[in-house]
């Protein structure tokens, strides 16, 4: 009878299975969002993002939506891996053998948490589980880790591609400190254990040059991350046919900047394309989400008010986020 | 060099002593006058001198060479305040002018001490040249009926920081903030002493005391454990006291040795002051409890709503009685879910299950928002009249509870589908038990019973729910621009504004699309009758023509959807298209009978089934005593035809008495 551990760590490598690398919508994170998996304390989140990446993006807390949003909304994004498991054994890059991106580079492969640990003499804070072998002995093996977000991105020069691997918490504190209980009766022995998963992570991606970037979430308003989840939620909608979505983005991309509110504009577009206020809401959300239309996304878009021009554009705020280590 | 130069002999010259700073006072033709402060003693300090003012005559030349040689050196750094006064700088001068209102400010006390030493420092060439300035000095300071040590120290602290009369400032600014943990034991017990004779001898924690109760705690502490259990097993397992019974019957706690102890209250009071009252709430209830109870709000959600139907917050909860069917039988409690929406608070969907089906309710909520909470009264039979609704729309994110009930169907429409967190009332209301408050007696349980039916409790809620739409105050949620445009200062009111405007982030869904989505799948019998659910029969829609009615007959039975809580209305699905049946009677009676739930309508079939094998086990019956009777009474039998070959040869014509 497998324990529960031996259970979990066999429903990661039949969702993830070394041999056989999966991207696009044959990935399968290693820990769903449905209660049974997700950790007791969190608020798991499903996306449906078939438009986007072809299946449904599982995240574990409130925290990692925000970013997890930023991800998809980056044109240059062509995968993202959530909950990806890190191997304690070594494995080949993750974009190894990807079928049309980065064909010809060479990527170092992963050399697997437990050397990682090793190096580091972290070796008694890497996660183990029991298990009996072959001649009945009671044994420990370590126990996989799992990481919270890897992207895959395309370079600017459009060929060759590279991975992120993005760390999320709520807050900077977290990244010391275990769950949220302060007054552990040995802090600082949760504080190291703490400092170690996070520090193996980051050296296991970094042998393989792939950078790791430590986001806090309330890094992003929370403005931005409503405005993201409503362009979002409108662009997985069935959208209008292909000429009139572009006469009315057209003529939303005229009032932008003047007085002119897009309900007002609707009053004009109902009577000539026949659209109605939802379509037509969709169409203003959908063409803000593809950046077809430059607005503020620091500030919601109301219906009813002037439409305001992009000043900063995120992409280029958040850039730190996306950019590559050394090269791969 | 100036008068108040700080200088510094490095390595001693003279009768200076190496590295302690002296003020330049004086320079004078024969010699030249050096002050250094010596911090007071506290009985001193008590009474005002913050340092001892020490003053030193050097030689003249003796001083020059010294500065030739370099051996004497001003500072590096002159301070501009005194080091008393370093930790209260910024000195906010304007400040303290300001907020001279009591007798004894600190504006009034500075113009005091100035006051007195003014004479001296008019005079104060004149004391300087004497040959012995101190002794001047203290002339003055019984002149003006001062203390000589405080008045010279005063004195020279203004002459030599360049006569700023706020260098003359008390220290106010250290009060308090001396090192409480440094001492400890018996004797330096802080506070008035208790006024009861009997208190627990009691003293000052020290340092290790107070580590070793906070330790204690983290070890001893967990769900359900109260402080005190905590406290007394610290006491014995750590400070090894004992207790030990009073000649009055009570009992008291000691150290065999003598060593001190925390009080309880002593105990709580270090342990509230570092890790707050709530955490050792939270170890004690469990951190749930404390967010329901005392938790600070941290915020409406609405702050950062910007559209209708943006967020949305489901609340369920049971019927306080039972539900009865036609006979009066009790039937399961009707649960309630309403959706509704967090900025403006309208309920916009309202759903029915029975019993403990909550993830059903919440589909048929659902779909009450699909189509609308007017349509949704039309299907119970209600009229809402001039009662305004909200318009239909669907929100497009969905907090939805663990488990099979958020079904795959559901899960398509959605693009975020969040999981509320298990036993957490506050984050997704989910359905609270409100299991009426037992008194509790010693009687047999009991339940109460409404004299209502299902479909009846049912549209009490749903009539709440347009009611609450009207009657709950919004007024905390109006913008100060809906307020100048006259919004009525209720949920709907704020609905109605913000929908004109184009600010709802619902989706519309088609009413088939809805009713194939939410509802409940049930199959329809198709009989030459017509149609059949549960042994009701359903009236075939007029839509679809009576040779359908044929062609289904041969399929025996088409798929369908109703509503648990009021299949009085149902759907079934004809080629791809919805149509809507209603159930009517074999003849005209009353049509309430028509208004049931499904539990109703299942139980209503199992009695009909029941009745027609009865009727079948009563055929037989029947038939054999009607034959006994017939043949008792007439001698015949029933059913006595003989069978035939051939053709019957009937004789026409009129009949002309030959035979017979």
């Amino acid at each position: 009878m497998p324990t529960k551990s031996q259970q979990r760590v066999a429903r990661y490598y039949a969702r993830q299975n070394p041999q056989r690398p999966a991207w696009g919508y044959q990935y399968q994170p290693a820990i769903r969002a449905v209660r049974e998996e997700a950790p007791a304390r969190s608020r798991p989140t499903i996306i449906s993002a078939e438009n986007r990446l072809g299946r449904t993006l599982h995240l574990l807390s409130r925290a990692e939506v925000g970013p997890m949003l930023l991800a998809l909304y980056a044109p240059f994004v062509f995968d993202v891996h959530e909950q990806r498991v890190l191997d304690p054994a070594p494995t080949p890059h993750p974009l190894h053998g990807h079928p049309t991106r980065g064909v010809g580079q060479l990527y170092r492969s992963l050399p697997g948490t437990w050397a990682v640990a090793a190096e580091l003499g972290y070796e008694k804070f890497h996660p183990r589980f029991p298990f009996t072998d072959s001649v009945g002995r009671r044994r420990q093996a370590p126990h996989p880790l799992v990481g919270d977000i890897l992207l895959f991105v395309t370079s600017e020069d459009g060929c060759s591609a590279y991975c992120v691997n993005w760390n999320i918490k709520a807050t900077p504190a977290d990244f010391t400190r275990r769950l949220n209980d302060f007054t552990e009766r040995k802090p600082i022995l949760s504080e190291q254990r703490a400092v170690a998963r996070h520090a193996i992570e980051r050296a296991y991606y970094a042998a393989a040059g792939i950078a790791t970037h430590e986001i806090a979430a309330d890094s992003l308003p929370p403005t931005l991350v409503a405005t993201l989840r409503e362009t979002f939620a409108a662009a997985c909608r069935p959208p209008l046919p292909a000429a009139v979505g572009h006469a009315i983005v057209e003529r939303l991309r005229h009032i932008v900047g003047s007085q002119i509110t897009p309900a007002q504009l609707l009053t004009q577009c109902s009577a000539e394309y026949g659209v109605n206020h939802e379509a037509f809401r969709d169409t203003l959300l959908t063409a803000v989400w593809h950046r077809e239309l430059r607005l503020d996304l620091f500030d919601r878009i109301y219906f009813d008010r002037p439409l305001r021009p992009e000043k900063i554009d995120v992409l280029e705020q958040y850039a730190q986020w996306f950019a590559a280590g050394d090269a791969a | 060099m100036n008068i108040g130069t700080q200088m510094v002999a490095t390595d001693g010259y003279g009768p200076l002593v190496p590295e302690r700073i002296y003020y330049l006072l004086a320079s004078q033709d024969r010699r030249v006058l050096l002050v250094w402060f010596v911090d007071a003693l506290p009985a001193e300090r008590r009474h005002g001198l913050v340092a001892r003012p020490y003053m030193l005559a050097l030689d003249r030349g003796e001083f020059e060479d010294g500065l030739i040689l370099r051996e004497i050196m001003p500072c590096s750094t002159q301070m501009a305040w005194p080091r008393w006064l370093a930790d209260a700088q910024p000195i906010d001068s304007a400040a303290l002018e300001r907020a001279a209102a009591g007798p004894r400010s600190q504006a009034w006390l500075v113009e005091q001490r100035l006051r007195t030493i003014q004479p001296a420092v008019d005079d104060y060439r004149e004391i300087l040249n004497a040959r012995d300035p101190v002794a001047t000095l203290n002339q003055y300071a019984r002149a003006a009926r001062a203390n000589a040590m405080r008045y010279r120290f005063h004195f020279l602290v203004y002459v030599l920081y360049g006569c700023q009369k706020w260098v003359l400032l008390p220290t106010y600014h250290r009060v308090g903030h001396w090192d409480r943990t440094a001492q400890g034991g018996r004797k330096s017990r802080l506070g008035r002493p208790s006024k009861r004779a009997a208190a627990p001898r009691a003293s000052r924690l020290s340092a290790a005391d107070r580590e070793l109760i906070l330790d204690t705690y983290r070890r001893y502490r967990g769900l359900g454990v109260h402080l005190s259990k905590i406290y007394v097993r610290a006491l014995k397992t750590d400070w090894h006291c004992q207790a030990a019974r009073r000649a009055d019957g009570r009992f008291e706690i000691y150290h065999p040795d003598g060593q001190p102890f925390p009080t309880y209250r002593q105990y709580e009071y270090h342990l509230v002051k570092t890790f707050g009252r709530t955490q050792l709430q939270i170890d004690r209830r469990g951190r749930e409890w404390v967010r329901n109870r005392q938790a600070i709000s941290a915020g409406r959600f609405s702050e950062h709503v910007s559209n209708l139907l943006e967020r949305v917050e489901t609340d369920g909860y049971w019927s306080a009685s039972h539900p009865v069917d036609a006979q009066g039988n009790p039937l399961p409690k009707l649960v309630t879910v309403t959706l509704a929406d967090t900025l403006s608070a309208t309920i916009f969907g309202v759903g029915f299950a029975f019993g403990s089906e909550t993830a059903a309710a919440y589909h048929a909520a659902c779909f009450s928002a699909a189509i609308g909470l007017e349509r949704t009264l039309a299907l119970f039979g209600l009229e809402a009249g001039q009662l305004d609704t909200p318009s239909a729309g669907l929100p497009p994110a969905l907090i939805t509870d663990r488990g099979p009930g958020s079904g795959a169907a559901l899960a398509e429409r959605l693009v975020f589908r969040e999981l509320a967190l298990s036993y957490s009332g506050q984050s997704k209301s989910t359905v609270e038990s409100t299991h009426p408050r037992q008194d509790g007696n010693a009687e047999a349980p009991t339940f109460a019973i409404s004299s209502l039916s299902a479909v009846g409790l049912a549209r009490q809620e749903l009539w709440r729910a347009v009611q609450q739409n009207h009657t709950s105050d919004a007024s905390a949620r109006l913008t100060p621009e809906m307020v100048a445009a006259h919004v009525p200062a209720n949920p709907i009111g704020i609905w109605r504004y913000l929908e004109e405007r184009g600010r709802t982030a619902g989706h519309t869904m088609r009413f088939e699309e809805a009713v194939r989505t939410f509802l409940q799948r049930v199959q329809f019998k198709i009989t030459r009758d017509g149609l059949k659910f549960e042994e009701m029969s359903f009236a075939w829609p007029s839509e679809v023509a009576a040779e359908r009615l044929a062609q289904y007959v041969a399929a025996g039975s088409v798929q369908g959807y109703c509503l648990e809580a009021c299949v009085r209305h149902a759907w079934i699905e004809i080629d791809g298209a919805i149509y809507r049946v209603s159930a009517r009677l074999p003849f005209e009676d009353d049509t309430g009978q028509t208004w049931i739930s499904l539990t109703e309508l299942t139980a209503h079939a199992d009695r009909l089934r029941a009745g027609r094998l009865d009727q079948a086990d009563n055929k037989c019956a029947a038939e054999l005593y009607s034959s006994t009777t017939y043949t008792a009474q007439t001698d015949k039998s029933l059913d006595t035809d003989r069978k035939q070959r051939g053709r019957a040869k009937i004789r026409r014509g009129r009949p002309t008495g030959k035979r017979s």
